[in-house]
């Protein structure tokens, strides 16, 4: 996988994992993975600095409740209304993206 | 789990949350530890060695320098404490002791600084003219004259007309007497008579003895308070209280008063409050108001103490008052003044009041507190030049790839102001809990008189004056680095 598309897009995915309700760290990376099947596989700890980011711009809220499981507290993420709506602009924008893209895809 | 892969993971949860601070360090530390203890949980549920577990947790993860990066960029400091913050800390790295020494400098420096400015405004407080005289006479036209008009008897009216008043006194002033005892004569510069209240009123603290009393108002008692300097040269070692002198008669007087000897009843501290008293020093000699002056009982002064913040009023309302009062008064009458006219205000300001009130402990705190400022810019110039020279390679390398020197230049004297303005802002921090505590414990002594009080402005005002300077003196070595041309600098290194 290439980092850099991620690293563009994190927020992307970031946001449209949280737009089916709240969740924890692990549930993201885990979401992620059976999504896309496993194709994304980055470094677990840079979750957490995206995540606060996206906190600190109001994208989401954050506040630790206990695990349903038992186990230590987890720290829940929430898409706030700011969140759902850079959601939508992200996915606009990453559309006319890929339809931009398209012509230049060539038949493999 | 074992202690080793515990350390790891204290290593791990340390590093990533290194330089965080407060709530947030504690909020991520818990998120990151609670991922990991869930993920360790699940390797070893699917079969793998705790060391293996831990392992791969720890492979998941990443190395903990970029989560910490990350987070540093997220949650840093103020940008601006924490810039300076960083360039201190890289100083304090490469030249620990040159760096502390420095920081110590200044950081006295402005801890003497804010304690001398906020003593300084304490007393600025304090005289809110609250006192102040109120003349019978006038200084229209000439040479003022004044008239012995106050009489004891006036002073409850004036104090029931004038509600913003809350004491006041007769003062009259007097002119060369002679003091006779054990048939030595001694000249007394200057001496008054005074109503047992002026010596609350005007803050005349008792060294021995005490005060004139309304008891001795009313038996006319022959009682005098004298310095204690005047009477150690009355007196010598012997205990004044109790002891008798003569005051002579004027001699200029053509009905000269009787002699009359005073008993010396308390001693109060002159010399200690004639540091900045070359003028209108307060009289070494009080003697009671009841006993003639020139001619008469009467006294053409007094002092007004205004209740507080109400100093503006009170002065209006005397004035008032004793306008009334004295309205038929024949000296008024004599010079034909409307109603109102006569009297006058005194301010005891820029003299009296400041004999009174500043102490000279400030002024050596403020001269610390300078020298020390003088000292740590000194020390800051000196790290500035130092730094320049040390660095010249790494200035010629940056010269020659295309840094300008107006950049480089500010590089440094920004390092300067970092320095300069971390030691400022913790000696800022040590002034505010050092000053509410002297302003309790010891103010009352070491700033005699003085409202010690943290005023946030003037400690803001140190501070920046403490970078300012800092600032300036490093702009020569600043300066110097764009003199240098990029090939010599290179050479030179």
């Amino acid at each position: 996988m290439n980092t850099n598309l991620l690293r563009g897009n994190l927020d992307l995915v970031l946001l449209a994992i949280l737009e089916d309700g709240p969740k924890y760290g692990l549930e993201i990376i885990s979401e992620a993975n059976t999504r896309t099947d496993g194709y994304f596989t980055f470094k677990e700890g840079s979750l957490y600095p995206a995540l606060h980011r996206l906190e600190k711009a109001k994208l989401v809220t954050a506040e630790f409740s206990p695990s349903d499981r038992g186990g230590p507290r987890r720290r829940y993420y929430r898409l706030t209304q700011a969140g759902l709506a850079q959601l939508k602009e992200k996915r606009r924008e990453w559309d006319v993206f890929i339809g931009a893209m398209d012509a230049f895809r060539g038949a493999e | 789990m074992t202690k080793e892969h515990d350390g790891r993971i204290e290593r791990y949860l340390h590093g990533a949350v290194r330089g965080l601070w407060g709530r947030k360090r504690g909020e991520v530390r818990e998120e990151l530890q609670a991922h990991i203890q869930v993920r360790l949980a699940a390797h070893r549920l699917a079969g793998l060695s705790e060391t293996a577990a831990v392992e791969r947790t720890l492979r998941e993860l990443g190395g903990f320098e970029e989560v910490n990066a990350d987070m540093n960029r997220l949650y840093a400091l103020p940008p601006l404490f924490g810039e300076a913050l960083r360039r201190v800390l890289r100083h304090l790295q490469t030249k620990p002791l040159r760096t502390l020494l420095t920081l110590l400098q200044v950081l006295l420096g402005t801890l003497a600084m804010t304690v001398a400015l906020n003593a300084y405004l304490g007393t600025l407080g304090n005289r809110d003219a609250r006192r102040f005289v109120v003349v019978a006479g006038s200084r229209d036209g000439g040479s003022p004259v004044s008239w012995n008009i106050f009489q004891a008897d006036d002073m409850q009216k004036l104090l029931s007309l004038a509600p913003a008043v809350e004491a006041v006194a007769r003062y009259g002033v007097m002119w060369s007497d002679e003091i006779l005892y054990q048939d030595e004569r001694y000249a007394l510069r200057s001496a008054a008579r005074v109503d047992p209240s002026f010596f609350e009123l005007a803050g005349i603290d008792l060294v021995h003895g005490s005060f004139f009393t309304q008891g001795d108002a009313r038996n006319r008692a022959a009682v005098v308070v004298i310095s204690e300097g005047i009477a150690d040269t009355l007196f010598g070692a012997t205990n004044p209280i109790g002891q008798v002198f003569t005051l002579l008669p004027f001699s200029e007087i053509p009905d000269p008063s009787p002699r009359r000897t005073y008993r010396v009843v308390g001693t109060f501290n002159y010399e200690e409050n004639t540091l900045l008293s070359y003028f209108n020093r307060p009289a070494p000699v009080y003697f009671p108001a009841w006993f003639a002056g020139i001619s008469s009982t009467n006294t053409s002064s007094i002092r007004v103490f205004a209740k507080p913040g109400q100093s503006e009023a009170a002065r209006r309302q005397i004035l008032a008052a004793v306008g009334q009062v004295y309205r038929d008064a024949p000296e008024l009458r004599h010079y034909d003044l409307a109603l109102g006219e006569g009297f006058y205000i005194e301010e005891l300001g820029q003299d009296y009041r400041y004999v009174d009130r500043l102490n000279p402990n400030i002024i050596i705190f403020g001269l610390f507190g300078i020298i020390a400022l003088i000292i740590g810019t000194i020390g800051i110039f000196s790290a500035t030049v130092v730094n320049v020279a040390e660095r010249t390679h790494e200035i010629g390398v940056r010269r020659s790839l295309g840094a300008s020197a107006t950049r480089i230049g500010l590089e440094f004297m920004s390092e300067s102001g970092a320095l300069a303005a971390f030691g400022g802002f913790c000696g800022v921090l040590l002034a505010a809990l050092v000053i509410p505590w002297l302003g309790a414990q010891v103010g009352s002594e070491l700033f005699a008189g003085v409202q010690l009080i943290w005023r946030p402005l003037a400690a803001l005002a140190v501070l920046a004056l403490v970078v300012l300077l800092s600032a300036f003196f490093s702009l020569f070595p600043a300066l110097q680095v764009g003199r240098r041309s990029p090939v010599i600098a290179l050479r030179e290194a």
